[in-house]
């Protein structure tokens, strides 16, 4: 039984390549105005739409703003926190929050927070100096995108600084960094100049699925994003919602431009990168033993746990919003609080609750399952038992990690056209693998290190003494990598949680989740039911995270 | 008995063909314990995994291993029946010391029969009462004791020492390294000890493997 594991990988390739290639197929085809059973002929109709959008340049440069920047951001942001990860350990600890929160969740909060009649402008009303009327402008959903950037690096800098430290930890940056420092470099220029060309290179992928989110998200960008002009994501998710056929056409068009984009922002990452590693070697190699980062040394813990506190004053708006009955600008507390909206929505919202824990559940039980299966398999290979080679990922890797590199956008619609004719759309089936197609990765990303690094010395101690491959497997390896495992589970739960676009196509309405019923509890404009809402959809991953991180770590790496 | 015919082992990872071991013949009686030494990368610890079964893909072997006259070269690591003692203890750190023993032991044995066993074992290496110690509370030579137990619990009929004593303190490494050669013998199993440690090879014949390989 053991030799089955090597069908793990061709399974996750058959789950990944099928839909994602024909998918983009589909995209592709679609945008040339073949749509079955409507039109049969090709035509350029959805390009010339595409290009003749009277604001498809300022949405460009808009998303290369938005995208490009807030990843640069949250990646200076992560390397930071990495020098000087003493510096910030309660943050550090609270990363799990930051993981555990949805995108859209931060959005509201922020909203919460610092729209004209939000918390921010209240407490000063409240504390400083008197005001009697809402602001009339608006810190969030501004025309550059800057409170959106805000939100995305709020969001994913604590993503990039979990993925770093998994690195720092393979590399021995400790260790590293001692030696480095005992030759008479400061702390930060032995990071910047033999540390940080080790680590970029590994953090490419997070970076790149970073990238992608920030250039393509749509629930964020909904709640927080510029309207006017809108980008470019929110200008084809509207398009491939209009009923006329030449939109759609100019919808799959889009989606095509902004895989694109997105390759091009990738291009652009690596040339940056590989500057970036030339530059640090060309500064150790100076042999420069002091650095001006040091400067900003103060700064840092500032900036990280202002993090916090917004996320901490986003969960009580959240909380109060869910329990005030009346709460009059500018007042800084509601005038009363009941619960009988927070009941009577909990309960409406109770299907939408085990829907979403069913397909988070199931969706990532079985990614977890293949995704260990393929990994037990690749760490038979003998890179992973005698040598520390372990980023060196196989081709089958780079196949489940696609999701994480192609905007959802660019082939979702193929998939929806494919499950029609797969007779999948609506039915569990469905949904169950088009949350796998975003589960994996993410299983991947957070598993695969670890697992493939475990000392491989247990194992065969486990072998000699059990007698049985699965009795080593199952009692000692699995547990011993337990935290690794749940905390991957939690990772996995809220990526599905936090599928909208996946479930809103594939599902068609007829299977809601909470994230379909709180982007659709926007349009009624009740902060109440927003709150509720947006709090049910934080509060599951969050368990699952709590969980995670309360498990003893018994972890042994070579 | 442990009998090792014309062993040769070749590395093949990445694209390499590299002999480690040449034509190697040992024949070890129950009972009796060899040490093998050489400096480091002679292909000491690859003969002790060829023997174990834990060679990886990227080595290749001719020859024959026998235990008890039956070859194992091509059985799967956990049935060959051999034991194995590393420089680390390697207890399994989620489980507590009488977890660790009763991990090993025969499946047939009642729960009794292995408790009576347990307990008895730690009472010969002196660790009495220390069934539920959780492992991170353990000292190093109590480790190393308890790896020894595990691994003699679980019936080999032959064991491995991996440079076993290269992480302890000199005064603990003497008392522990007779401990570790008397219990083995009394227990009837042929043992190979490697190491480049000169002060580890107190028993039985010792084999300098890399003048060994080149005669």
């Amino acid at each position: 039984m053991k030799k089955t594991i090597f069908l793990f990988p061709w399974l996750i390739g058959v789950i990944f390549l099928f839909p994602i290639v024909a998918g983009l197929i589909g995209t592709l085809i679609f945008s040339l105005g073949y749509l079955p059973g409507i039109s049969d002929t090709l035509s350029n109709q959805g390009w010339a739409l595409l290009f003749e959008h009277s604001s498809l340049w300022q949405s460009t440069f808009l998303t290369l703003f938005i995208g490009f920047g807030a990843t640069l951001l949250a990646v200076i942001g992560a390397v930071l926190a990495c020098v000087y990860l003493d510096s910030i350990r309660l943050f550090r600890r609270s990363l799990f929050l930051f993981l555990s929160v949805p995108h859209f969740a931060i959005g509201v909060g922020l909203i919460f927070l610092f729209s004209p009649t939000g918390w921010f402008i209240r407490a000063i009303d409240f504390f400083l100096f008197e005001i009697s009327e809402p602001l009339g402008f608006s810190l969030v959903k501004d025309p550059y995108g800057l409170s959106l950037i805000f939100a995305l690096i709020i969001k994913e800098t604590p993503f990039l600084i979990m993925m770093s430290m998994v690195i720092l930890q393979q590399i021995n940056s400790y260790r590293q960094l001692q030696l480095a420092q005992t030759l008479g470099y400061a702390k930060e220029s032995a990071f910047f100049n033999i540390i940080l060309p080790q680590l970029l290179p590994k953090l490419r992928l997070p970076i790149f699925a970073v990238l992608v989110y920030s250039l393509s998200n749509i629930e964020l960008s909904i709640i927080i994003g510029p309207n006017i002009p809108q980008p470019l994501i929110l200008l084809f998710h509207y398009w491939f919602l209009d009923a006329q056929t030449e939109y759609q056409y100019a919808a799959n068009a889009g989606a095509i431009y902004i895989l694109g984009i997105t390759l091009l922002c990738m291009a652009m990452w690596v040339g940056l990168e590989r500057l970036v590693i030339r530059f640090c070697l060309w500064r150790s190699i100076r042999g420069k033993r002091d650095s001006l980062v040091i400067y900003i040394k103060p700064f840092i813990a500032g900036y990280f746990y202002t993090f916090l506190v917004l996320l901490i004053l986003s969960i009580f708006a959240l909380l109060l919003w869910a329990v005030s009955k009346q709460w009059f600008f500018p007042d800084f507390l509601p005038q009363s609080y009941n619960t009988k909206n927070l009941i009577k929505y909990s309960v409406r919202l109770f299907p939408s609750l085990l829907n979403t824990l069913l397909i988070g559940g199931v969706a990532t039980l079985i990614g977890l399952v293949l995704v260990i299966g393929a990994l037990e398999h690749e760490s038979f290979k003998p890179k992973y038992q005698h040598t520390q080679r372990y980023f060196d990922s196989p081709l089958w890797f780079w196949v489940a990690y696609l999701p994480l590199i192609i905007p959802s956008i660019s082939f979702m619609f193929g998939v929806y056209v494919l499950f029609l004719y797969l007779d999948l759309n609506h039915t569990w089936i469905g949904i169950f693998w088009v949350h796998l197609l975003f589960i994996i990765p993410y299983l991947f990303l957070s598993l695969s290190s670890n697992y493939l690094s475990f000392n491989h010395r247990y194992v065969v101690q486990a072998l000699l003494l059990s007698h049985s491959y699965w009795k080593a497997l199952f009692k000692i390896k699995l547990p011993m990598l337990a935290k690794t495992i749940v905390f991957a589970f939690a990772i996995g739960f809220s990526v599905s949680v936090a599928q909208y676009i996946t479930t809103l196509y594939i599902g068609g309405g007829r299977i809601g989740t909470i994230t379909t019923e709180v982007l659709s509890s926007l349009s009624g404009s009740n902060r109440n039911v927003l709150s509720i809402y947006t709090l049910y959809q934080w509060i599951l991953p969050l368990v699952v995270f709590f969980i995670a991180f309360l498990i003893p770590s018994y972890q042994k790496v070579r | 008995m442990i009998e090792i015919n014309n062993l040769s082992i070749y590395y093949n990872y990445p694209k390499q063909n590299k002999v480690l071991c040449e034509e190697v013949n040992l024949c070890i009686q129950k009972s009796e314990f060899i040490t093998i030494m050489g400096p480091s990368g002679c292909g000491k610890t690859t003969l002790l995994s060829a023997i174990a079964g834990s060679l990886s893909t990227a080595f290749c072997l001719t020859g024959d291993i026998q235990i008890d006259g039956k070859s194992i070269v091509d059985l799967p690591i956990e049935k060959r029946s051999v034991g194995m003692m590393f420089q680390e203890a390697l207890l399994f750190p989620h489980m507590n010391v009488e977890e660790n023993l009763l991990f090993g032991m025969q499946a047939h044995l009642s729960k009794k029969e292995k408790l009576e066993q347990v307990n008895q074992w730690l009472s010969i290496a002196n660790l009495e009462g220390m069934n539920q110690a959780h492992i991170s509370t353990l000292s190093g030579g109590q480790a190393s004791r308890i790896a020894l137990l595990r691994t003699l619990l679980s019936k080999p009929k032959v064991i491995l020492l991996d440079e076993p004593f290269a992480k302890l303190d000199e005064h603990l490494k003497v008392k522990f390294r007779r401990w570790v050669f008397d219990t083995i013998k009394s227990q009837n199993i042929p043992a190979i000890q490697v190491t480049h440690n000169s002060q580890d090879a107190i028993e039985g014949e010792v084999i300098h493997f890399e003048q060994y390989q080149k005669s």
